[in-house]
């Protein structure tokens, strides 16, 4: 261990102070506000965003590519709604926080010397590592939420394993920093906010609190910048998921209610190449009595309607009227379990989510459907012409359009 | 020098502090776990093979940090170094709330506004007129902090006549 200190401990030769300039200079950043109290109180509201994007991101993933231990429900209809909605809605309003964030602590990118000791230059890499990871996963996340795709990496596959990376960069950050973060979380002008400091240093700290209190830029502003900032960013964007501010929300991507049959379209059948569905159409379900039904076959089944949420791995989301098929129905008919866990095949060819899997919670309930029709007519060729599945609680990924056969997996 | 004194001294060097410091013991709840985390990342990146090649997951990596360091967190503090020269101190936080809330809306509505990814089949997806609406609403928070800039800065002028007069 002794060793160990000794190696971490080694200074390492300073460049002559001649280079000493700019911003390396001493006071170069003069605002009592770049201080340990604004660090430690941004960041744990950035850290709060980071947890909560983490779970919710990490929720979305396991509905995706189930674990055998892992269920979800058919129901509430709306959870994966909110679960998505608070992702996006706080990831985006993560970026004002961690530009805040990155602003109190600026200062120690230029500290003299830059690599004083061996533990400074692997303090000083671990701290690139965690800005590169949050920065890198609020930057590409957002420029995502627009499609466009300036990388050569799959965004959700990079997203998720940098994820854990980002929340395990923070988590190191917090245990690293735990002494700064005690003081700068203490109330002003008590014991717990000098723990550590020397009296010398401690009065220090008194001095730029009072300066941060009555300078012109104060404490006040700059809780007020990052306060409206996040209120700001939240308001533009949050109408995409939180459809009553559809209308203020005038930056977001999408907009509930704007889209063929008044829905939002994420995949259009110009792009999935399904065009040309014509009368030879059959939707097939395998079983022990197999069916091969046309759309008249179809129609002759119970119609059932039900007002269920379409909801974007992207965060938006918006309620719509469906009507079609119990799958439920149509299993029992080919002789299988009401809740058999069954595969849904699209006419698309190509592409990752051509297809799904319905698992057991989700085939057995009763609102899921195999929707012929939306908000009162026939599916739009975007939304799935001539059939699409529509379940409860599911990402939009996984509710699949243009479908043409069922099996038990 | 007696004993004290040179506890005193020795407590002035700048390693001494950080011995002083003592480390609470929930540090390692935070510690342990982050690492066994961010090596589960590390692990999963390495071996996602062709799904995520580490040139471009590298680039992206540095270049968000850079992209910070080295543009957005330059040109705020030139603005700041400039609004300090130019506006009278009661006027800087008006000033700096509207610029930074005005900031971060474009930065987060730039992708939007430039539409990269537009498609001209699915007219749901970016159906608003981007950059008009962030002209209009960065207008709107700049004027808003322009009128607040003024009456505070009328204010101060006032009051500070005021105290003259007693």
């Amino acid at each position: 261990m002794s060793t160990l200190d000794r190696l971490l401990g080694a200074r390492l030769p300073s460049p002559p102070d001649a280079l000493r300039r700019g911003p390396f200079r001493e006071g170069a950043f003069p605002s009592p506000l770049h201080s340990e109290r604004r660090a430690a109180r941004v960041g744990l509201w950035l850290g709060l965003a980071f947890t909560v994007c983490f779970v919710t991101g990490l929720i979305s993933h396991l509905i995706q590519q189930p674990p055998g231990w892992f269920s979800w429900p058919a129901s509430p209809a709306w959870l994966y709604r909110v679960t998505q909605g608070v992702h996006v809605a706080t990831g985006l309003a993560a970026i004002p926080l961690l530009l805040v964030k990155l602003w109190t602590v600026y200062p120690k990118l230029f500290e003299w010397p830059p690599a004083g000791s061996v533990s400074r230059v692997v303090s000083r890499l671990s701290v690139l590592v965690l800005v590169g990871a949050c920065a890198m996963q609020l930057l590409t996340g957002l420029i995502n939420l627009a499609e466009w795709y300036p990388w050569t990496f799959f965004f959700t596959t990079t997203h998720y394993w940098t994820g854990w990376l980002a929340i395990g960069a923070v988590a190191v950050h917090v245990g690293a920093k735990a002494p700064e973060i005690r003081r700068g979380l203490a109330r002003r002008g008590t014991s717990g906010a000098v723990a550590g400091l020397t009296s010398a240093q401690a009065a220090d700290r008194a001095v730029a609190n009072v300066a941060a209190e009555n300078q012109s830029v104060s404490r006040r502003t700059f809780v007020l910048a990052a306060g409206l900032g996040v209120g700001a960013v939240t308001l533009t964007t949050v109408g995409q998921s939180l459809s009553p501010l559809g209308a203020v929300s005038v930056l977001s991507p999408r907009v509930p209610g704007v889209g063929p049959q008044g829905l939002p379209v994420r995949q259009t059948a110009v792009h999935a190449r399904v065009t040309d569905v014509g009368a030879d159409y059959r939707l097939v379900v395998e079983g022990p009595n197999r069916l091969e039904l046309t759309l008249g076959d179809l129609a002759a089944f119970p119609q059932r309607t039900e007002r269920l949420p379409i909801t974007c791995v992207e965060g938006w989301s918006a309620s719509a009227t469906w009507t079609g098929v119990r799958l439920g129905d149509l299993l029992e008919a080919a002789g299988l379990p009401r809740d058999t866990e069954v595969t849904v095949e699209s006419l698309q060819e190509r592409g990752l989510y051509r297809q799904s899997t319905v698992a057991p919670p989700h085939a057995g309930s009763p609102r899921t459907l195999l929707a012929t029709r939306l908000n009162g007519s026939p599916l739009d060729p975007d939304h799935g012409y001539p059939v699409r599945l529509i379940a409860p609680n599911r990402p939009g990924v996984m509710q699949t359009k243009w479908v043409t056969k069922v099996a038990p997996v | 020098m007696s004993l004290t004194t040179q506890r005193a001294a020795s407590a002035d060097a700048p390693d001494a502090d950080r011995a002083a410091t003592p480390a609470p013991w929930w540090r390692w709840l935070f510690v342990l776990p982050g690492l066994g985390a961010a090596l589960y990342g590390v692990y999963g990146l390495l071996t996602a093979g062709s799904r995520v090649p580490l040139d471009s997951w590298l680039t992206w990596f540095v270049g968000s940090a850079l992209l910070h360091d080295l543009v957005i967190a330059p040109s705020w503090i030139g603005l700041g170094w400039l609004a300090a020269r130019v506006l009278p101190p009661a006027a800087r936080p008006a000033i700096v709330v509207g610029a930074a809330v005005a900031g971060f809306l474009a930065l987060v509505a730039l992708p939007f506004v430039l539409g990269v990814g537009a498609d001209p089949e699915n007219p749901s997806f970016l159906p608003r007129e981007y950059g008009r609406n962030l002209l209009l609403v960065d207008a709107g928070v700049l004027v808003l902090a322009a009128v607040w800039a003024a009456v505070a800065t009328v204010r101060s002028r006032s009051s500070a006549v005021a105290e003259d007069a007693c």
